[in-house]
């Protein structure tokens, strides 16, 4: 390393603040004597200065930046560099404190007030390029906005670039995803609310719903912290999984660690990759880091347990317990729908993931009171953590009255299509994390009793209707294509 | 033996004693020089003096080294500096 590379590295250190006593020993001895250096560090010192004040960005400031200027000006008149160089063995602050103008007493009055005018100018350069802390890479469905002090974007779109605020995820069938200018990228999906801050380092508050995170190295001193009503997962670089409640916040990671604080009692354990662990608001409850568990080909809904969205109806003489759909008003291609949405839970909690396989079928039973076309739709996740896509088949409902409204219809995988092209072309090899069905502007009257997944093959016996004759013709409700 | 500061100091006095109206015209210069730098390269100058994030943050977030991070800073306050002094001069401003 040369003189001129040697006195750059010093001199960026000093600007830095983070010039031992040595370094500038050795910094004054490498400009003592050599012009050429000190013209170098007081061209480099004033842009410094210039472009420290350019970035005191607010009125206030400007004028304390004024009026601290003409305050202190009398001994930095005279003594400018040797304040400087007093201030180095104890290392230059970096922040602000190095805000000190170069200029004149006698000018300082003129100068200075022509300097508060031209920053007004100079900050739109700033603010024109200030960068967003993330940006909305890709969303579907109902997706909102809250920030720039509390405006609420309705229909925010691909490409729109977010400092803090709160993004929402407002149906069973939307989903949206960010990213960070490292590259690190964050999917929210369902009935979800994640407020983005604006503080560094990257800190996020998941209130309610699914996030899943495939998060670059960041700095060992500055993880990605994520909050939730029960925890905080400190995140260094992983990819990882996490559903939050009121109640509780369960964490799945697929690869690196995370560090996950339980807020009721300030328990703190680490989840390696392939592991899970739930943070209750109960301090009594366990907090034992589990493997994940064994992914399983069929499911079967337990209602009213796992519903996510709907009215239960509970069960009656004459017909079982149902999921009633019910309204939800939303922004679809800013056009305000009324959706009625049934929605449920499948892979939640410390239930094993329930993976989508090839010939497999879904069987809905429920009622419907007026025909209707129904949307059914999935939520899925890739094998090893993380949002996959979302898949959606739509049926034509009638109703048949003599079988008293009963729904009962079988849906194959392989009709489900992905609602955006970027999804796999097939829900097939997915974890199955969320079903809904919706009608959209009609209350059809839909509930939902019970939905059960069936994978493929001949030793699977064809489970019998519930409510329903056994004869076809009369099956509850019969699918028009 | 000289002493760094004097030295140092005879050059920021002969600079400080600019006409306000030149500081001004730095200021302005300074302002369309780093309206035309790159936004890869202006994000450095973001990061640094408007967010003021440490230098580590910048490595990672530039996937370079804190010294590389450093070296380009230097490069830029040095550009800046250049486009500056050309830019007056172009206007026959006394740099």
């Amino acid at each position: 390393m040369n003189s001129d590379e040697r006195f750059i590295e010093l001199w960026n250190d000093y600007l830095e603040g983070d010039l031992d006593e040595s370094g500038i020993a050795e910094l004054q001895a490498l400009v003592t004597g050599d012009d050429r250096l000190l013209g170098m560090a007081a061209d480099s010192y004033q842009v410094h200065r210039l472009l420290g004040l350019i970035a005191q960005d607010s009125a206030s400031r400007q004028e304390d930046f004024v009026s601290e200027t003409l305050a202190r000006l009398p001994a930095e008149d005279a003594h400018f560099v040797d304040g400087v160089m007093q201030h180095l063995p104890q290392g230059t602050p970096r922040k602000r404190t190095t805000a000190r103008m170069l200029l004149n007493k006698s000018r300082v009055a003129i100068a200075a007030a022509a300097v508060v005018v031209l920053i007004a100018g100079v900050y739109f350069l700033f603010a024109k390029v200030e960068p967003e802390i993330a940006r909305i890479t890709e969303l579907s469905g109902s997706v909102q906005w809250t920030g720039d002090g509390g405006r609420v974007i309705h229909d925010i779109e691909v490409g729109s670039s977010l400092r803090g605020g709160t993004l929402e995820s407002l149906s069973a069938d939307s989903w949206s995803t960010l990213a960070f200018r490292d590259g690190s990228t964050i999917t929210i999906s369902g009935q979800s609310i994640l407020t983005i801050s604006e503080r560094e380092p990257k800190e996020l508050y998941l209130h309610v719903g699914s996030l899943s995170a495939s998060v670059l190295p960041q700095p060992t001193t500055r993880p990605m912290l994520i909050h939730t009503p029960t925890a905080k997962l400190e995140v260094l670089g992983t990819r990882l999984a996490v559903e939050a409640e009121p109640a509780s916040t369960i964490l799945r990671v697929s690869e690196g660690r995370v560090r996950v604080t339980r807020l009721v009692d300030g328990s703190v354990t680490e989840v390696p990759a392939k592991h899970q662990v739930v943070a209750s608001a109960n301090r009594l409850a366990d907090f034992s880091v589990t493997r994940r568990p064994e992914p399983v080909s069929s499911w079967q809904s337990s209602l009213p347990r796992g519903a996510i969205y709907g009215e239960w109806l509970p069960e009656l003489e004459e017909s079982n317990g149902g999921l009633r759909a019910t309204p939800m008003l939303l922004y679809r291609q800013k056009e305000l729908i009324t959706f009625y949405v049934a929605a449920l839970a499948v892979s939640h909690g410390q239930s094993p993931p329930a993976v989508l396989t090839s010939g497999g079928k879904f069987r809905v039973r429920g009622q419907i009171e007026s025909a209707a076309e129904v949307y059914f739709g999935l939520t899925t996740h890739h094998a090893d953590g993380g949002f996959a896509g979302k898949y959606v088949v739509a049926r034509k409902l009638e109703v048949i009255q003599k079988t008293d409204e009963h729904l009962d219809v079988e849906l194959h995988l392989e009709d489900f299509k992905p609602q955006e092209r970027d999804f796999p072309d097939s829900p097939i090899g997915l974890v199955l994390v969320d079903w809904w069905c919706c009608t959209a502007n009609v209350d059809a009257g839909l509930s939902v009793s019970s939905v059960e997944l069936t994978p493929a093959g001949p030793q699977q016996p064809e489970p019998e209707p519930l409510d329903v004759s056994a004869n076809t013709e009369s099956a509850a409700h019969k699918e028009k294509s | 033996m000289r002493y760094a500061p004097d030295l140092l100091q005879r050059e920021l006095e002969r600079r400080s004693s600019e006409p306000p109206e030149l500081q001004e015209s730095r200021l302005k210069h300074l302002q369309a020089c780093l309206g035309g730098l790159g936004e890869h390269l202006r994000r450095f100058i973001r990061w640094r003096y408007a967010e003021e994030i440490p230098l580590e943050e910048m490595a990672a977030r530039s996937g370079r080294s804190v010294a590389a991070v450093k070296k380009q800073l230097w490069k830029l306050r040095r550009a800046l500096h250049e486009c500056v002094q050309a830019r007056m001069a172009a206007e026959g401003e006394p740099s």
